[in-house]
């Protein structure tokens, strides 16, 4: 334990002198943070911008604008005169819905005939054109709701209450839990901060591992490991929480969950990422060629993580092969739902165990390797610093 | 002619790299392709389906049944769990057991008969936009469905109306959805034409940002050629990436493509060779490798958000808007989706010149480090 101490406050040593490092770990993940963020403070699927091409202008046709224009999802920014131009405003992304009401619709509704009102959603964003959709159809239902119960009012000689309930038999309402604005914020933010925890922690353990690895190897290598991956974790954890608290305070963020439990799977993250970190700096014994892959693999892991995608809708083998070989559909998706969801330890403990059994895996295959290939007589601590030095490139900047 | 010679020579100096840097082809070629295959075959389904559904049904009337019927039938839900009430059923929730969850009311059937309309509630879990956004549609859609045919019936049975009749009197607006370019509302072709360019652009950009290293005695003038080289170079290789890149796209994946590919090509080739620059620029100005690659990353992995691919560039603030332009996926990624889905660009010639200017001005800026601050450095003098 001593000899922990003594190693993890020998890279804080370490740290402290290294301007690179220290932007690294503790100021990269509150800056992509507020750098993301900001992309999403505004909150367009709340105010998407429709079309309308009202060939009717009846007051029903109008009424039905009325609804549009009133609901907080949508905006009308457009009133056009021809199809051609509703498809142009469609076409050039100005509207993101096209409203078109056709001639005679209120006559026909009056006289008893159906009359299709047609709605254009932009399936290129399938994400917004379906929250778009779903709105669209619950407005015009109701306003097809308000014309039928006239109807039936006259047509049967029944008191209003009557023709409503026999109009709309049954009601629906939905409820949205835990993010009633369904937000592109809430949505992704916190699977970026795991990312920005995955990526600036790799690239901080490779500076640490590739400082001395022959010492390394030597003696105590386990802690002196252990030291190296405490101090990376362990700054950005703490940066990463401010981080989160500045998105829960400063962006109202949802965050219902419990903090311990997320950190508590960020530390068993840590661990695991710590694994591929060891097997690259291994591999590349070149902190220029690690942090080249390291970079590369940035977005292919977010996208395979089981958010923008979920996990269970992959192939099946795919899905077996991302968890064999990377730890953070284990981590992004549940460290999410901790916070957003408050999902309790009985749901987040199967990804917490994955993540221990990958360690206990990985942590001695990676190590097996880094020992075998630093511990290599021909590479010396300082062959390595001159492979990384060439045209007096310093590896540690 | 000389042009010609100093471009070849630049070129052919990175060209040399790649017998003794195999790193060149593997983060500019190797990774960008498997990525790509993994990304295709991730989305290969297209569309969500089978969503965990909840029920709890109160009811339990041959109405009720028919009601959850609709929706085990519809392969957009897979009915996981009967709850007993609402409570458990939100716990199924908050476990990430279920992602939506329907309650039919007690007496349902009695009151859709006694015309007192019930009220059935849909419960969603909304920490995950991308699946509740589908099963909110469909459950809509079901719904309506469902409460139409209800209301036909009632029309039938009390006013003693035609099933035509009753059918105008119930729906006397209909309405009809079209879903532009996308109808299948396929995740995939949303998705993949553009990231499958986002995951190859890092590669360009990770290799370009390492290749001034040096600058050897050269005329000032000729520095710009000799950085025009070196754009051609990895913008070439990163031009190839991407060719492979939408070929598997549209050949092994199948996502359809309704524009041409040879202008798929030629935008991607613009776009390649203005990443190559940009890097080749950073490499200049920022010598130390590390910060060089660290600054490249910066640029190139946030170009999905930043560029508003995913999130609509109109719903960012007027600072993410201008500084979007100046990205150059922000010049491609639109066009390219446009050109699949529907197969034309809207003003590409614009995007065009943007694309073409950017990478002009970034050799230059790329040269001008020289120009002004380390002029007629050798090899031999001092290393950068």
């Amino acid at each position: 334990m001593t000899a922990f101490l003594y190693y993890l406050k020998e890279e804080f040593h370490f740290i402290k002198k290294q301007a690179g490092l220290i932007l690294l770990l503790f100021v990269g993940i509150p800056f992509l943070t507020v750098w993301f963020a900001g992309a999403y403070a505004t909150d367009y699927v709340y105010h998407i911008p429709i079309a309308v091409l009202d060939e009717d202008n009846s007051e029903l046709s109008r009424s039905i604008i009325e609804h549009f224009d009133k609901n907080e999802r949508f905006q009308v920014t457009h009133h056009v005169y021809t199809r051609q131009e509703l498809q142009n405003i469609l076409d050039t992304k100005e509207a993101y819905m096209g409203l078109y009401i056709p001639p005679d619709l209120n006559e026909n509704v009056l006289s008893g005939q159906t009359t299709q009102v047609l709605i254009l959603t932009n399936g290129a964003n399938v994400i917004i054109g379906n929250n778009a959709y779903a709105s669209a159809a619950t407005i015009v239902q109701t306003v097809s709701a308000g014309a039928s119960i006239k109807i039936i009012s006259v047509k049967g000689s029944l008191p209003q209450i009557s023709a409503t309930n026999m109009a709309l038999p049954f009601q629906f309402t939905d409820r949205m839990l835990y993010d009633p604005q369904m937000t592109y914020m809430n949505y992704l933010i916190y699977g970026f901060v795991a990312v920005f925890f995955q990526q600036l922690l790799l690239s901080g353990l490779a500076t640490l591992i590739l400082r001395n690895p022959q010492e390394t190897v030597k003696e105590h290598t386990l802690r002196r490991l252990g030291a190296k991956i405490t101090a990376a974790a362990g700054c950005l954890i703490l940066t990463g929480s401010l981080a989160i608290l500045w998105l829960h305070k400063g962006m109202h963020v949802v965050l219902t969950g419990n903090v311990f439990l997320a950190l508590a799977l960020s530390i068993l993250f840590a661990i695991a990422i710590s694994c591929p970190a060891i097997l690259l700096t291994a591999i590349t014994k070149d902190k220029t060629k690690f942090s080249q892959i390291s970079y590369m693999l940035s977005l292919p892991t977010f996208l395979t993580c089981g958010y923008v995608w979920p996990a269970d809708q992959m192939p099946f083998l795919l899905k077996g092969l991302i968890k064999i070989t990377w730890p953070l559909i284990y981590y992004a998706r549940t460290f999410d739902e901790i916070l957003v969801k408050n999902l309790p330890l009985k749901s987040v403990l199967p990804n917490a165990m994955h993540l221990i059994i990958y360690s206990a895996i990985f942590m001695p295959i990676s190590i097996y390797v880094w020992k075998k290939r630093f511990g290599e007589p021909k590479e010396t601590a300082l062959s390595i610093a001159e492979t990384n030095s060439i045209e007096g490139i310093d590896i540690y900047e | 002619m000389k042009v010609v010679r100093l471009l070849y020579e630049s070129f052919l100096e990175e060209s040399k790299k790649l017998k003794t840097d195999r790193m060149i082809l593997l983060i500019a070629l190797i990774i960008p392709i498997l990525v790509n295959l993994m990304v295709g075959w991730e989305l290969s389904k297209g569309v969500m389906d089978h969503i965990p559904l909840g029920v709890v049904d109160e009811d339990n009337s041959p109405l009720s049944r028919q009601l959850v019927q609709y929706f085990a039938d519809n392969e957009t839900f897979a009915l996981t769990y009967y709850a007993q009430n609402q409570e458990e059923l939100q716990e199924l929730i908050s476990h990430s057991k279920i992602k939506a969850g329907l309650v039919i009311p007690s007496h349902f059937s009695e009151d859709v008969t006694a015309l007192r309309s019930p009220s059935v509630l849909m419960i969603y879990d909304g920490s995950h936009m991308s699946i509740t956004s589908v099963a909110k549609a469909k459950a809509s859609e079901i719904l309506l469905t469902m409460r139409t045919g209800a209301a036909i019936k009632q029309l039938e049975g009390r006013l003693l109306m035609t099933e035509e009749e009753a059918y105008q009197t119930a729906m006397p607006i209909a309405f009809e959805t079209r879903t532009l370019y996308n109808p299948a509302k396929n995740f995939n072709y949303f998705m993949t034409p553009g990231y499958g360019t986002i995951i190859c652009q890092p590669g360009i950009g990770l290799t370009a940002v390492l290749c001034i290293t040096s600058m050897p005695k050269r005329k000032k003038q000729d520095i710009l050629h000799y950085m025009g080289g070196k754009v051609l170079f990895y913008g070439g290789l990163g031009s190839i990436a991407f060719i492979i890149n939408i070929l598997v796209q549209v050949f092994l994946f199948k996502i359809p493509c309704r524009g041409s590919l040879f202008i798929a090509f030629f935008f991607s080739i613009l776009l390649a060779m203005a990443v190559a620059a940009m890097a080749v620029a950073v490499s200049a100005w920022m010598p130390k490798r590390t910060i060089a690659i660290a600054g490249i990353g910066l640029l190139l992995l946030p170009n999905s958000v930043m560029a508003g691919y995913t999130w609509p560039l109109l719903s960012m603030s007027a600072f993410y808007q201008k500084t979007a332009y100046l990205i150059p996926f922000y010049h491609y990624g639109d066009n390219i989706r446009d050109l699949f889905l529907k197969g034309s660009m809207q003003h590409p010639l614009s995007d065009i010149l943007f694309l073409i200017l950017f990478t002009l001005a970034m050799v230059w800026i790329a040269a001008s480090k020289f120009f002004f601050f380390q002029p007629l450095l050798t090899k031999e003098d001092k290393p950068l």
